[in-house]
Order: structure tokens, then C-alpha cells, then sequence
């Protein structure tokens, strides 16, 4: 079958939003888990539990990284935006939806790690897909990556036509340990340059293998390590979660504590995706001006502003008067993520909006009945936007 | 001029990254607490530990190990063994916001306290002496501010390895696991127990946690060196005259360290560095 570079990009944007997507929903359900009111054996089940479930956030996030190197590779451009949840996907019958930890949502990630060798019952999946796209696991939307990879690379001599210097690694986002042969693994990461076909075909290969699971490997992947929190989570059987919105609007959260703190997540987010868009698409950029967005982005706004909102708003009402109900965020993309293509005003858009977060954070914090958490966090927001600001000064410089 | 020499193991409990720096119980990185431990508060703890954990239960102290008066050795001085603490000392990088670089990780305040047998010193290392409340958070821009407290880093470090006796890493957290199992069979506390079985888990999960068993045994090999002058206001108590002289208090105290050897199961790391005080007999 012939294909083009075209139908490459395309596949390529479509499993950058489902990484996307599955890292969402993972963190979601992370964030809702119960941080009091249980025992402290329930509590050491729990932040097990969390704790898994973020490491594999984690390495969703590598995909997409992952993804986004293949896709400035071949000369496209970075797919960062989702779908506002939920929506319907064809990974067997589930819905792409953020929904607060319970056994049917570790059903649904364990379906959606699925390997092809597990039947789709005993993974949980239902029998129809929702929408007909022809791939109906996460491996074989990676195996149809690569038959597409091969086919093209055999009939188009030059399909890696992306820069090489523009490929986001390990060593430039501190998940390469300094150790003499240790190449990747900090925070269970590994990021890989794509600048031919083997090496298109190894991040292939090391996607496949974190979800599914390398043949010698189970236990380590995405789908072995859902299946054993749902096997201990039935064999305990709590209250493990907050009582969470799924798939929270600001529509549906009336009390306007949470209200503004909902807003300043989706404001978060939305900066966040923004910074990650012109870091992977950077042009023109000097190294040192790449360091500055890194420095933002990775890891500062992603740990010290994006977790610690959401984790803030799994534990506020959601209502008012409070019916027990809580918050949550709606990790909306709002619509694609736009590359700002001109790198000094691409700066100065990216620093105004940090500054104006921070500047909002800063006020919400202060306000009364706001929780004493928000505090940290917005003064951390500052502290990044004030970094941002200070490399936007190097913009130019020789 | 009297060289003060100390060293020791001290306590750090604190979340490391990717949790972020005011996470109380640590979820996502390589330390947290356990049953019956109250949440983390970052703080430096070179005495009086809150907690401690096995292997560390009663060897947390930091304190002046021999003394040297114009370069000689001076056996009987009287700081000998006297006590070093630090005041409200936190590990600062928010998570590399307030930081340059990776392995960075500056300890503010800083306000060191050497006290024994009826002498105190005591003096801190200020941004801006005319501004002594400035903090990190105030200054963390201005790289000529920066740039002395700034630490060096050495990764799998000979030095911290031999000064701690974590010498080979994974069987540390092999031997440490097996302890704690052992401890587990003898113990009968409900609350001890599950303190263990966390403790437990988490170096079992080295298997199959790649980045939190990297992250445990670079904890473990990592030294960070501290080169810097102490300039706040000099605090010298010695009401019995002691000391035998007068120690300056309008000169710089240089301080020099390093910490190393983090043991991200225990929260203790350990500290060797020197202290050196203008003084005339």
C-alpha cells in the first residue's frame, strides 16, 4: 500500500491526542485519591497506588514527547491539544473521560493498555469501539506507525527531514541519569532522539513496550501494573477517592472558591501547552534560549503549578452549599494548541501570559477562604514567570 | 585564627521531585513518610531529629570532631565535640525554579550555631547584609548574589561513600530491605508495622521502578560541596573566657562543607566541612 508523508503526520497527530488523552485521565484519577479519613494502612494502599499511577502519567507524557520528536522527524509540526472531554475513541468501547479513581476506571486502563495477546474480554473492553477508526489498541495504533514508517522511508529517501537539533532528549530535560552508562530513567523517562529509521522504529518499539509490555518484560508495563492495582484495590475494597466530578466544567462547580481556582488550572494548563508547543518547535531559538523554556515548562510548571491546582481541586467543594461532591480539572486543551511561529513575539505572548497567571494567582490567593496551599502555589507561579521573564532578555542576544 | 572541624549524619525529611517541594508525605518521588510520622517540613536537621528512622535511630548529630588553633591540633580545646546545628535551614529550589541548574540546591537561611561546654558562635550567611530578611525567593535573578552560595556536585562520590559506608548501592537497599523484614518479624505495634511495610514496598519496588532505584542510589552517591563566607552579625558567647581570647567578629567566617550520602529510605545524609574564626589569645 502506498502512503504519504501526509497520512504519516496524520496518524501522527491522532496518537499524540491519545497519549495525551490516557495521561489526562491517568492523572485525574491520581489526583482524586483520598489524602485523609483513612486508615494508615488504607492510606499506604493509596499512595502505592498514586504513586503508580503517576509514573505511568509519566511515561505518557514520554509518548507524547516521543510522538512529537517522530513528527518533527518527518517535518511536521507538534500536536498538542485534545478533544474536550469526554469523547468517544476506538480504543474498545470507552469513552476518553476524566473520571475519579473507582474499579471501572481501572477497567478502562487496563483496556486501554491492552496487548494484543490478552483477549479484549479478560482486559475488560466492551465489545463495540465508538468510533471506526481501524485501530483498536494502543499497539496497534503503533504498529500501524511503523508499518506507515517502513513503507514511506523504502519509497521517500529523505522522510526524515526535520532538524536534528531540533529533537527534545533526556540530557536537555534531566531524565538522563549523569552516570556512565545510564542513558534515560530519571523519573522512569526515556527520551530518544528520531533522526532516521532505526531510530523512528526503537521509540516504536520502547512505546509499545511500556504499555503492552516486552515479551520477557510484564511486569513493568502500563497493562500489568493497572491489573494489579484492580486486583488489590477488589481485594480491599474502600473508599479510596474523593467523591470527584467526572469530567468537571465551570458549569457544573458552584462554589466560587473552586470556580477560580478551576480557572486558573485551565489558564495553567493552557500556558503550559503553550510554552511545550514553541519548545518542541523552536526554530531559531539559541541553545540557551531552548534551557530558558525548558527551565519553565519542564518541570517547574508542570509540578509546581499544574499537580498541586489539581490536587488542590479534588479537595474543594464542588458545590454550594457543600453535598459532598469536590471539584476537579478539566485538563482542556480548548480546541488545537497553536505553534506561535515568530520566536520574539512568540516570547513575549508566552511571558505576558505567565505573568498574567501569576498575577491571578496571586490575587486568588489572597483572597478570603482561599485554601493556605494556593498560596505556595501562586508564589511559585510567580517565581516562574519572574524566570521567564529573565530569559526572555536573552532573546537575540548573541 | 581556630579551624573548627565537624561532621556527622543529620536529617532531612523532605519530598523530592517530581512531587513538588510542599508535598507533606511524598508520592511520586523516591522519599515519603510512614505510619505515625508527621508530614515533612523540609528542615535541616543536624540535631534532635523528629522520628528517626533505623539504621539512624541514635547517631544524628553533627558536631565538632577536632579543633586547630594557628594550624595545630588542639586536643583539649573546649568546642571540642560541641554541638553544630543550623537554624530554620531548608534544602530551596522549588523544584529547579529558583535554581540555575539541575543539582543545585541551595540551604537557606543560613545561620550556623556551633555550642559547648558554655561557648556559642554563631553568625549567618546573609544575601544582603543591609537586608538581612531577603530570601532565596528575592534574589534567586541576580547571579552575582547567587553565584558563592551556589554548591558543586559530585555524583557517585568516593569521598561520601567512604565517609558514610555506602559503598556499593543496590546492596545497601538489599540489606536495608532485609533488616527492615527482619525488624517486621520481631515487631508485635500495629503503627510499626506498617511504617515497615512501607519501607519495605518501596525498596522492593526497586525492581520494578527503574527511575525511583536510580534515583535512591544517586541520592546515595551524590556529594554537594558549600564553599562560602558567613557576613551576618557575629553572636560569640563565652562567659567563662574559655576560648582564652578574643574571637573577631567584624572579619568573614568562611565556612566549608559538603553533604552527601542521602538515604532516601532513612532521610539522613551526612556532613563534613570546617568552620574558621578569626581569634587572638
Amino acid at each position: 500500500m502506498a502512503y504519504t508523508r501526509a497520512d504519516l503526520l496524520t496518524l501522527l497527530a491522532e496518537a499524540a491526542e491519545v497519549e495525551h488523552s490516557l495521561m489526562c485521565q491517568y492523572l485525574f484519577a491520581a489526583y482524586s485519591m483520598k489524602r485523609s479519613g483513612l486508615t494508615d494502612e488504607q492510606q499506604n494502599l493509596v499512595f502505592d497506588w498514586e504513586r503508580t499511577i503517576l509514573l505511568v502519567a509519566r511515561q505518557e507524557m514520554e509518548h507524547l514527547g516521543l510522538v512529537i520528536n517522530l513528527t518533527t522527524a518527518v517535518g511536521g509540526a507538534p500536536t498538542l491539544g485534545h478533544p474536550t472531554f469526554p469523547y468517544p475513541t476506538s480504543l474498545f468501547g470507552h469513552e476518553m473521560a476524566l473520571e475519579p479513581f473507582s474499579v471501572p476506571v481501572l477497567q478502562k486502563f487496563v483496556c486501554f493498555e491492552r496487548p494484543d495477546t490478552v483477549h479484549p474480554v479478560d482486559a475488560f473492553c466492551r465489545a463495540a469501539p465508538l468510533t471506526t477508526k481501524p485501530y483498536q489498541t494502543v499497539g496497534e495504533l503503533y504498529e500501524r506507525l511503523r508499518t506507515m514508517l517502513i513503507a514511506l522511508a523504502a519509497q521517500t529517501p529523505d522522510l526524515f527531514i526535520g532538524p536534528p537539533d531540533a529533537q527534545v532528549v533526556g540530557g536537555q530535560l534531566g531524565t538522563d541519569f549523569p552516570r556512565l552508562g545510564c542513558l534515560g530513567g530519571g523519573y522512569d523517562v526515556f527520551m530518544r532522539p528520531v533522526t532516521d529509521l532505526p531510530s523512528a522504529l526503537a521509540v516504536i518499539d520502547l512505546v509499545i513496550e511500556q504499555g503492552e509490555g516486552a515479551p520477557m518484560d510484564h511486569e513493568i508495563s502500563h497493562y500489568r501494573r493497572f491489573l494489579d492495582i484492580l486486583q488489590d484495590f477488589e481485594a480491599h475494597s474502600f473508599a479510596a477517592a474523593e467523591q470527584v466530578l467526572s469530567n468537571p466544567t465551570a458549569a457544573a462547580i458552584t462554589n466560587p472558591a473552586a470556580s477560580a481556582v478551576f480557572s486558573l488550572f485551565d489558564e495553567a494548563y493552557g500556558v503550559l501547552l503553550a510554552i511545550l508547543a514553541r519548545m518542541f518547535s523552536h526554530s531559531d531559538e539559541t541553545e540557551d534560549d531552548v534551557a530558558v523554556l525548558r527551565s519553565v515548562a519542564f518541570m517547574p510548571l508542570m509540578t509546581m503549578g499544574i499537580r498541586p491546582l489539581a490536587e488542590l481541586l479534588t479537595t474543594m467543594p464542588a458545590h454550594l452549599p457543600d453535598d459532598g461532591w469536590r471539584a476537579g480539572p478539566s485538563f482542556d486543551s480548548h480546541g488545537p494548541v497553536l505553534v506561535l511561529p515568530h520566536r520574539a513575539a512568540a516570547w513575549t505572548v508566552l511571558s505576558e501570559s505567565l505573568d498574567g497567571l501569576a498575577a491571578r494567582a496571586l490575587a486568588t490567593a489572597g483572597e478570603p477562604g482561599m485554601p493556605k496551599r494556593l498560596r505556595y502555589i501562586a508564589q511559585s507561579l510567580n517565581l516562574i514567570a519572574q524566570r521567564l521573564s529573565a530569559g526572555l532578555g536573552m532573546v537575540g542576544a548573541p | 585564627m581556630i579551624t573548627l572541624h565537624f561532621e556527622g549524619w543529620f536529617q532531612c525529611r523532605m519530598a523530592t521531585d517530581p512531587d513538588p517541594t510542599d508535598e507533606p508525605h511524598g508520592v511520586s518521588g523516591p522519599t515519603f513518610t510512614v505510619a505515625g510520622e508527621p508530614p515533612f517540613d523540609r528542615l535541616i536537621r543536624l540535631q534532635d531529629p523528629v522520628c528517626p528512622r533505623f539504621p539512624h535511630l541514635d547517631d544524628i548529630g553533627v558536631n565538632v570532631v577536632r579543633v586547630e588553633v594557628d594550624g595545630a591540633t588542639a586536643p583539649e580545646h573546649p568546642l571540642l565535640g560541641a554541638a553544630v546545628s543550623l537554624t530554620d535551614a531548608e534544602f530551596l529550589q522549588r523544584n529547579l525554579i529558583t535554581v540555575p541548574n539541575a543539582f543545585t540546591v541551595i540551604i537557606d537561611p543560613f545561620d550556623l550555631t556551633i555550642a559547648g561546654n558554655g561557648i556559642v558562635l554563631r553568625r549567618a550567611a546573609l544575601w544582603d547584609v543591609t537586608r538581612p530578611e531577603l530570601r532565596l525567593d528575592d534574589v534567586f535573578l541576580n547571579q552575582a548574589l547567587l553565584a558563592p552560595r551556589l554548591n558543586t556536585i559530585e555524583i557517585q562520590s568516593v569521598i561520601a561513600a567512604e565517609a558514610t559506608g555506602l559503598v556499593n548501592y543496590p546492596e545497601v537497599r538489599r540489606q536495608r530491605r532485609d533488616d527492615l523484614r527482619h525488624q517486621l518479624d520481631q515487631t508485635t505495634d500495629p503503627t510499626a508495622k506498617l511504617a515497615l511495610v512501607k519501607r519495605i514496598r518501596a525498596i522492593e519496588a526497586d525492581a520494578i521502578m527503574a527511575g525511583q532505584r536510580l534515583a535512591a542510589e544517586q541520592f546515595m552517591g551524590m556529594r554537594a560541596g558549600y564553599a562560602f563566607p558567613l557576613n551576618g552579625e557575629a553572636l560569640v558567647s563565652d562567659a567563662e573566657g574559655r576560648l582564652g581570647g578574643t574571637v573577631g567578629r567584624s572579619q568573614l567566617w568562611p565556612v566549608e562543607f559538603w553533604l552527601g550520602g542521602y538515604d532516601v529510605d532513612a532521610l539522613c545524609a551526612y556532613m563534613r566541612g570546617q568552620l574558621s574564626v578569626p581569634f587572638r589569645a
